[in-house]
This record gives structure tokens, C-alpha cells and sequence, in this order.
């Protein structure tokens, strides 16, 4: 046997709490990667781990494919997971999560895959799939990242919303970047998700993206 | 930010029939339903995703995020019914559109929980309020 390998590393301004909470919700792959997955499955949970059924089409693999996958956080600082795919392939993965000051974080994916030694020669398309695949996922997380320390940091509650918001009265002048952002696992869910799994809701969309431009003042 | 405060421009509901903005700490839909326009919170109570990211379809806004799914009439969640988006009260005056973010205290008890502020496009003057 001969193994597969890439490893990909970005840094960000967002707490370690915050990147965590975005890899353990994993009903949002249907949403907010709703281009690349069509379906995922809850099958069992734990406070620091999943287990999940989903599909999903593959840069350069123009096919539905399903996976199980389980991840475990092994610590706050590093998540493993295990995505047991078609033809017995299965490809391991670790993610670091390294505190950069106050409120960054920088992650490293480390991700293997186990092939008979003749197949050696797929390292460089592995390495573009999973290339590919780390940054048009990694850009549709950075905007949802961005948008949740925002919301976060001016007060919001799961399940909840903003009380200024919600009760119509006067809000904070701005966000409050001190707000800690704690690791709480697992995810709550939505009963319906959690049981039923998730599918995208319509064939087509048209997007309009994050919303305008803030008006001058 | 007191009183109405300017959040958009008629002419940016053309392409879509709605668009969102952050106006100071505030997220706000802006769409076009039957020839009125209306303006509802653009946070899902969920996790805080952008529930107008995707053009509505046959009433319904789905949030990217989840994919929750709210009533374009109502502003309520068909997936999580305690889930309801606030609605902005409106002004439409001379093609600028402008929403009351913080409402005056002595009106709160009374609009807390109504719907409100339905406005005929071109209208000028304060939006025509729900009962």
C-alpha cells in the first residue's frame, strides 16, 4: 500500500471556539455548501464526536457520492475524522487548531488516504481534488465565520436571535470584541435535523449573496 | 440610530424583489410581495445566518445557513414555529426607503408582537401599518 497525501493551512481572525462550532455543526454543509452537498444524515452523536451519512459531488468527480464520516475532538485543539467512502476508500483526516492571540486561529488539514502501491500515481490528482475542495469550501465557511463573530460579538443567543432586535428596542453602539466565544459541543440541534436528516430544499436558486453594501454615512 | 433611519432605494428591488443590508447594528430584508414592500430581520434565530441569501420562492425564505424555512406573509418559521423574524416598520418617501429600528418606548406594548408596516411602492409618507 501507498498513501495519498495533502496538507493545507490558513489562519484566521476568529476565535478557536468559533472554528470548532463551524466544523461540529454539520447540517450546514447542506446549507451553506449547499453547491457541493445534498444530503446529511445525523446517525449518532456525542458530546465530542459524530457520526454522519451524507452525499456530495467532488471537484473533478462530476458524480453524487456518499460517504459516513465520524469526527471526534480529540482535544480543543485537534479534531480527527474518518470518511469511510465507496470501494472500501477510506480517507483520514486531521485538523489543528492553533491559538493566534487573542482572537485568531490558524488550521491545518492533514488528510490521508491508504491505496495499493500501482495507484501511487494518483497523488497529484488527490492532492487537486482535495485542493480544490479545501478552498471553495474554506471560502464559503470564511463568510459564514465572519457573519457568526459579528453576530456573536453583538450579543446574539442560539435559538434566540438579538433581544434588541427581537424586542424592538435600542441595541449596543457596536459589537463587543471581549465577548468570549467558548467550545460548547455538541451542537444543539433542530429536532427535525437531528432525526430526519436534511436535504437541500429546491433544485435551483438564485443567490443574492451576504446582502448590499452598507449605505456612506 | 433614533427614528426612521434610510436602509435602501426602490430602485434596488428591481433585479430581485429584495435585497438586504446591515444599517448600524441591524440586518434588514427588504422585498417586494404583492406589490407592497415590507422589511424583516435578516437573522435567523437559529444560529444568526442570512435568511434572504436566497431569491424567495413561492412565499418562502430559506436561510443559507440550515436551510430554515420562514412564511414570506407572517415572517414565522415553517420548520421551528417559535422562530419569527421581527418586522421593520417602513417609510417610503420619494423612492428613498427608510425603517424604524428602535420603536418609541410608548408604542412598544402595543406593536411588540403585531405585524406591521405594509407599503405601497412610490408611497410617500409612513407605511401603511397591519391591523
Amino acid at each position: 500500500m501507498t498513501e495519498l497525501r495533502s496538507t493545507f493551512s490558513e489562519e484566521v481572525p476568529f476565535p478557536t471556539g468559533l472554528m470548532i462550532w463551524n466544523y461540529f455543526d454539520h447540517e450546514h454543509v447542506v446549507g451553506t455548501h449547499f453547491a457541493h452537498y445534498h444530503r446529511i444524515r445525523i446517525l449518532a452523536e456525542g458530546d465530542n464526536w459524530c457520526f454522519s451519512q451524507r452525499s456530495a459531488t467532488l471537484p473533478l468527480i462530476p458524480i453524487r457520492m456518499w460517504a459516513t464520516q465520524f469526527s471526534c475532538l480529540i482535544s480543543e485543539n485537534h479534531m480527527r475524522s474518518f470518511h469511510f467512502g465507496p470501494f472500501g476508500l477510506l480517507l483520514e483526516q486531521d485538523f489543528h487548531f492553533e491559538n493566534v492571540g487573542q482572537q485568531g486561529c490558524r488550521v491545518t488539514v492533514d488528510s490521508r488516504m491508504q491505496v495499493p502501491r500501482v495507484l501511487c500515481w494518483l497523488q497529484p490528482f488527490f492532492y487537486g481534488v482535495m485542493r480544490r475542495w479545501f478552498y471553495s469550501v474554506w471560502d464559503e465557511d470564511m463568510e459564514m465565520r465572519e457573519r457568526r463573530l459579528k453576530v456573536w460579538q453583538l450579543g446574539f443567543r442560539d435559538f434566540v436571535g438579538l433581544d434588541y432586535v427581537n424586542n424592538k428596542t435600542a441595541g449596543p453602539d457596536r459589537p463587543d470584541p471581549e465577548r468570549p466565544y467558548p467550545i460548547r459541543l455538541p451542537v444543539p440541534k433542530i429536532t427535525e435535523i437531528a432525526h430526519g436528516g436534511i436535504a437541500r430544499p429546491f433544485r435551483t436558486s438564485k443567490t443574492l449573496g451576504y446582502g448590499l453594501p452598507e449605505l456612506p454615512e | 440610530m433614533t427614528g426612521f433611519v434610510k436602509i435602501g432605494y426602490l430602485r434596488e428591488l428591481e433585479e430581485a424583489g429584495q435585497f438586504s443590508r446591515w444599517v448600524g447594528n441591524h440586518d434588514i430584508l427588504v422585498f417586494r410581495q404583492d406589490g407592497a414592500i415590507r422589511a424583516f430581520s435578516n437573522i435567523c434565530p437559529h444560529f444568526g445566518g442570512p435568511v434572504g441569501y436566497h431569491q424567495m420562492q413561492d412565499g418562502t425564505f430559506t436561510c443559507l445557513w440550515h436551510n430554515l424555512q420562514f412564511d414570506t406573509a407572517t415572517g414565522r418559521c415553517r420548520n421551528v414555529p417559535k422562530f419569527k423574524l421581527r418586522e421593520y416598520r417602513l417609510k417610503i418617501i420619494a423612492g428613498d426607503i427608510y425603517a424604524l429600528l428602535v420603536e418609541p418606548p410608548d408604542d412598544l406594548p402595543a406593536r411588540r408582537d403585531r405585524d406591521l408596516a405594509v407599503a405601497e411602492p412610490q408611497q410617500s409618507g409612513e407605511a401603511k401599518t397591519a391591523s
